[in-house]
């Protein structure tokens, strides 16, 4: 015998997925110096961290508590600032303009993962360097919230 | 020695941090942030922030107007043009004391909000604000964007300070500055390119000690077939390329980029890259497209949000999903159902309750932006795919949804299921005692039915199917 019970109640009706965001993301600020990276502050929010393009200079690691990798990434070294200008205002030809910090800040937003436990940072290698060259390690933040 | 550093161990210096990067902005008469371009909620669009540099109060209606025409300058280049659906934009007004910038050779200084300057590192058009050669404090420029930021836009993805001054000059990096100089938003492209998509210089003014990883659009390969636009260089186009009046429309492999004279290749002779004034070439603006994509994907919701539906008797299904639209053109949606591709290609799609078999039934969506101008998408960030799983339970299943009570004292019931040998409604005063209501043969499928008038007051109603 096969019944159903219905009370006299309204039908939940499915309206299209909400856009009300479950999603947050942490950012990081960073301090960065020659041969360490430090958290200034994180703070969290409401949100999606959209995935940034590969770039050269600082690579990280984010870890479990294990030590597993959940994933890398890397940023621009905000120590090494680079500025395209035109040789001539109107010319149209480029050069560039560099400098070297001593110590730079940067902001890294990343999604708010449960599993993510830490966040290592090291200098990117050089292009020409030998695989199994190790990276230079520049530091280690934690990513629990007390 | 390695730094470590944990959230909780920062509390006390944590919230000494937040309170100084913020207290200059933690309350606003009125929120300084307004919209100049919506076209969606901000984790599903490009977000563009403007701030305003160098404008006083009674200036700041104008760095509104300045925003929009700044965004729209972006915005009409290609590849962005076709995408401009894709993005938002806000202005941020924060007055300044003085209208302008520094000019420290001539000797004029601005009191402004983030302190900005040109001839920073002594190149006269390099505009840029603190940390820099003149004032070494993050706290006085840079972390006041950071601050802002934070609390009116923390989704920002890209950020443009417009400075109030005519003199040509900007700069690039995380936040970008520029001037209302007429050529100006030309260097916030080309910036635009380095930070929103990674792609690399391709001129070759020499840069001693950058780092020789390739971008995008740069090499050093010259093999033909391992070029990573080679989807782009046309057989009779010779590899390496010589730049002249018969390859100045080709892409190919030039040499001189990435700082180099030599060894080093772009793909065309002339790219917005390279030089200001050009357009974004083929291979930068597949790029671009794909740095777009990366970030929001084709799909941006669906309904059911729920990818498993458990079933007790069939009953149709709606399936809908959300995208993204480029300009005058949709992307293409292919619906599959249990493996057969179906003939609907619009957002929405509805399986009966016949169609759906007892047992598993899988839905399957696929979105695709089929544009010319991207033709190698390894990652495949222009194609994003949603399946659902329907399982339906076999033997006699009925679903009774609440029924509807007629003016008159009958009800109306709708059942739906199967029940191959016919069912019963049947009701109760007290749910211990069942009086039959309405019989039907058999079913599969969906049925209405109105009772005649019920006696007495009752509560519950169910269905039982004949055996």
């Amino acid at each position: 015998m096969a019944m159903s019970l219905a009370l006299l109640a309204s039908a939940v009706s499915t309206a299209l997925g909400a856009s009300g965001d479950t999603n947050r993301f942490v950012a990081l600020q960073l301090k960065v110096t020659a041969t360490e990276v430090t958290l200034m502050q994180a703070l969290q929010f409401p949100g999606k961290a959209k995935p940034e393009p590969k770039r050269q200079g600082l690579d990280y690691v984010i870890l479990t508590a294990e030590g597993t990798v959940v994933s890398r990434g890397s940023i621009e070294n905000p120590r090494f600032e680079r500025a395209c200008t035109e040789e001539q205002p109107g010319s149209g030809i480029l050069t560039q303009s560099t400098s070297t910090l001593e110590e730079a800040i940067t902001v890294l937003r990343l999604p708010v993962d449960p599993t993510a436990d830490s966040i290592e940072f090291f200098k990117s290698p050089d292009s020409g360097a030998s695989p199994t060259q190790a990276p230079q390690f520049l530091g280690k933040v934690s990513l629990k919230t007390p | 020695m390695h730094a470590r550093e944990s959230i909780t161990a920062f509390g006390t210096k944590l919230l000494l941090a937040v309170a100084l990067l913020l207290s200059p902005v933690c309350s606003w008469a009125q929120p300084p942030i307004s919209t100049v371009l919506s076209n969606g909620p901000t984790g599903k669009r490009i977000n563009i922030v403007f701030l305003s540099e160098g404008y006083t109060a009674d200036e700041l209606e104008q760095f509104r107007r300045d925003a929009t025409n700044t965004a729209n300058s972006l915005l009409t280049v290609a590849p962005f043009d076709g995408y401009r659906g894709y993005f938002n934009a806000y202005a941020i007004a924060v007055a300044s004391v003085e209208s302008g910038s520094d000019h420290p050779s001539t000797g004029i200084a601005r009191n402004t909000y983030f302190k900005s300057t040109y001839e920073s590192y002594g190149t006269a058009q390099l505009l840029t604000i603190p940390p820099n050669n003149r004032d070494s404090s993050y706290a006085n420029g840079q972390g006041k964007v950071t601050a802002l930021l934070n609390q009116f836009m923390p989704e920002w993805d890209v950020v443009v300070l417009v400075v109030n001054d005519t003199e040509y000059g900007g700069a690039g990096g995380q936040f970008m500055t520029v001037s209302k100089h007429a050529s100006a938003p030309e260097i916030a492209r080309h910036e635009l390119g380095h930070s929103f998509a990674g792609l690399g210089d391709e001129y070759s003014t020499p840069y001693p000690g950058y780092p020789n990883s390739e971008e995008p659009n740069t090499t050093r390969e010259t093999n033909r077939n391992a070029v990573k636009w080679k989807a782009w260089i046309d057989p009779e186009t010779p590899v390496p390329t010589p730049a002249g009046s018969t390859t100045a429309a080709s892409v190919g492999l030039f040499e001189g980029a990435h700082y180099n004279a030599t060894g080093w290749y772009r793909p065309k002779n002339s790219c917005k890259m390279r030089t200001l004034g050009t357009t974004y070439c083929e291979v930068c603006q597949e790029t671009l497209v794909k740095s777009i994509y990366s970030r929001i994907g084709t799909i941006q919701g669906q309904a059911p949000t729920s990818l498993l539906a458990n079933l007790v008797a069939a009953s149709s299904r709606s399936f809908q999903v959300e995208t993204p639209a480029p300009q005058d053109r949709s992307l293409k949606v292919r619906w599959t159902f249990n493996g057969t591709q179906l003939t609907n290609t619009t957002t929405n799609l509805l399986i009966g309750a016949a169609q759906l078999a007892v047992g598993t039934n899988t839905i399957r969506v696929d979105v695709t932006d089929d544009t010319t101008m991207v033709r190698s998408d390894p990652s495949d960030y222009l194609h994003d795919s949603q399946t659902w799983k329907v399982v339906v339970a076999p033997g006699a299943q009925l679903r009774l949804l609440a029924p509807t009570l007629l003016g008159d004292g009958r009800m109306v019931f709708n059942v739906s299921g199967r029940a191959p040998s016919g069912f019963q409604i049947q009701a109760s005063a007290n749910f211990a005692t069942w009086t039959n209501l309405v019989s039907s043969g058999p079913l599969d499928g969906s049925i209405t039915l109105t009772n005649p008038l019920l006696p007495g007051s009752l509560v519950g109603f169910r269905t039982i199917a004949t055996q």
